[in-house]
């Protein structure tokens, strides 16, 4: 008697807690303060991006003569100055956040739709794993920068295209992940009583074997939202990722080539975004990797 | 052993063959016709179809490939659409730049990681170890087209004796070769050695709080003894593991830094190939890299091997 009201508070407060579980990370994340930093960082970087529209003082793109290469922090007008075609840095780095995190959001989505995918399949059904993961091999293969590079070679240079690529040179580091926790879980007893009783494959993949998989993958998806950032910028950079009038941090990066000598900050600003998008990514990453895995060495 | 790696080597077969996949794909999903690419828009139908059929490229896909990939295991990787010359010529030219920005940057890497993932990992939690986190930290997240950007705007005004774009090339002396890649191994090398010092710092704290570490502490030994010999050579075994990938992010990241420094190595002859999309240098860059890359990674492996004895090679 006693037992089964126990065991109904146990259930009453198990939903209560599920209810809550946004709180519920947010309250384990805040207790681990470089993790907290980083998601604090990220989140206001991500609010940036989302209403660029609403605080850039000015049209990036506007081009405007007379202003050309205005020097940063001496006018109310272009508090960061302008670059060499008289464009408000100031918005062209507020709107680079915009390219930035959206790449590297959608790369995320992306890389781990088909990457979880494939390492579920590859884990669950052996003979698809030899095929499946020697194609993943021969993508890892290639340094990140160098696949992109190919790819962007076939696909020209867009948007869109860096994140085909993007997606293409990250699946195989999801896909590794998740087959490797599938091979570990598939043969708990929880998943053969569940085969036992005649649950189908699929089934089994979702509910039972996936959910189990979520915490290395959200681990690996905070570092791949990182490089994904990097390499875009890269991309650019080099002339081969967004169009040159798009306001990326890489392309200011390219752009301040020519001046920079003579106004560092043109490097120097779209240079520091980037810097502090990736920390905030690592911190936020290595700080999941501690909660989620008690075994992990950095700490 | 000799087996083992026999059977390594063999297992390297379908990995390489899908490269060469990827390599012909990249090229034939290209939209446009690669024969108006080289003759231009000027050029007349019969012309197009002569080439097309010098080229082969009316023949059916597979053919193709295979015709391409028996040139490629002879070693011909083509010729540049641009310069009109075999690209492994073009990619033997400029490995020079390459190989010695990558081998000062691994350097770099090597020397300045380790020891201080030694010294944050023994002054754990104190100062000294925190600079060093810190650090790291930083320079992970710091990309290196942009420290090249930076040490190009400050050390470049400040030093002027060091020079911050172009290539001294080893004929004409080797000092003059490492003053011109000193800037772009360290731009190259920085978030590598960063990622190197979290490795090693660690994995020395871990083995630092082992039982044979107690012991050795305990029978009296000093403490740079207890460092030096006994914990350090355990703690850097998964450091060695992380070498073969940091090779290769060299080598990929040399790509965008010999850009930013203008030298003139196979990095930056892949990234114009890429713009003017000069597809057979492209093609011929990937399945070189790839195959240093898993030669490389094979390497470490069996170096594993040696310095691990408890890893049986099965």
């Amino acid at each position: 008697m006693t037992l089964s009201r126990v065991e109904r508070e146990s259930v009453f407060e198990r939903e209560q807690r599920d209810k809550n579980v946004i709180i519920e990370a947010l309250r384990v994340l805040s207790r681990h303060r470089p993790a907290f930093v980083g998601f604090i960082l990220v989140s206001i970087i991500a609010v940036v991006a989302i209403t660029a529209p609403l605080i850039a003082p000015a049209d990036p793109t506007a081009i405007s003569g007379a202003d050309r290469l205005t020097p940063i922090f001496t006018t109310t007008e272009f508090p960061l100055g302008t670059d060499f075609l008289g464009r408000d840095v100031l918005s062209r780095v507020v709107y680079g956040a915009r390219i930035s995190l959206g790449v590297g959001a959608t790369v995320v989505i992306a890389a781990n739709i088909l990457g979880i995918s494939i390492g579920l399949i590859a884990g669950f059904y052996r003979r698809l794993d030899n095929v499946l993961m020697r194609v993943m091999d021969s993508l890892l293969a290639f340094p990140p920068v160098l696949l992109a590079l190919g790819i962007m070679a076939a696909l020209g240079a867009a948007l869109l295209n860096t994140m085909v690529a993007l997606s293409i040179v990250y699946t195989p580091l999801v896909a590794r992940v998740t087959r490797s926790t599938v091979l570990v879980i598939r043969d708990i007893d929880y998943v053969m009583a569940a085969r036992a009783i005649g649950i189908g494959n699929l089934r089994i993949m979702f509910r039972h074997i996936l959910p189990n998989t979520i915490g290395p993958v959200i681990v690996q998806a905070t570092f791949i939202f990182a490089y994904a950032v990097i390499l875009e910028a890269a991309l650019s950079f080099l002339g081969v990722g967004t169009p040159p009038e798009t306001p990326s941090w890489g392309n200011m990066l390219d752009d301040a080539r020519q001046h920079m000598r003579r106004m560092p900050s043109l490097a120097i600003v779209p240079g520091l975004a980037i810097m502090v998008t990736v920390l905030s990514l690592n911190l936020l990453g290595d700080g999941l990797r501690d909660i989620l895995d008690p075994h992990s060495y950095t700490r | 052993m000799l087996r083992y790696i026999a059977r390594r080597l063999l297992a390297l077969i379908p990995v390489l063959l899908l490269v060469t996949v990827f390599a012909f794909i990249i090229v034939h999903v290209t939209p446009g016709d690669p024969v108006s690419l080289v003759l231009g828009e000027q050029a007349t139908e019969t012309e197009i179809q002569a080439a097309r059929e010098e080229l082969g490229l009316d023949d059916p896909i597979f053919v193709q490939y295979f015709r391409w990939l028996g040139a490629v295991v002879q070693g011909d990787l083509g010729r540049s659409l641009i310069f009109d010359q075999p690209v492994s010529r073009m990619l033997l030219q400029r490995a020079e730049p390459t190989l010695v920005l990558a081998s000062v940057a691994l350097f770099i890497t090597v020397a300045l990681g380790i020891p201080s993932g030694i010294i944050g990992a023994i002054n754990n939690n104190r100062w000294s170890d925190h600079t060093v986190m810190i650090g790291a930290l930083l320079f992970v997240a710091t990309p290196n087209f942009f420290l090249g950007l930076l040490l190009i705007i400050f050390v470049g005004i400040s030093f002027e004796s060091i020079p911050t774009g172009g290539y001294s090339h080893l004929s004409d002396g080797v000092l003059s070769t490492l003053q011109s890649v000193i800037l772009p191994a360290f731009a190259l090398g920085a978030s590598q050695a960063a990622l190197v010092a979290r490795m090693t710092r660690a994995s020395m704290l871990e083995v630092l709080g082992t039982d044979y570490v107690r012991t050795a502490r305990a029978k009296g030994l000093r403490n740079r003894t207890v460092h030096m010999r006994h914990a350090l050579k355990n703690a850097l075994l998964p450091t060695t593991t992380v070498l073969g990938v940091v090779v290769i992010a060299l080598f990929g990241g040399a790509v965008v830094t010999e850009t930013v420094f203008n030298m003139p190595g196979a990095g930056r002859l892949i990234v114009n190939a890429v713009r003017n999309r000069d597809f057979p240098v492209v093609q011929g860059a990937i399945i070189v890299v790839a195959t240093i890359y898993v030669l490389v990674n094979l390497v470490v492996d069996l170096l594993y091997i040696y310095i691990d004895p408890r890893i049986r090679y099965t």
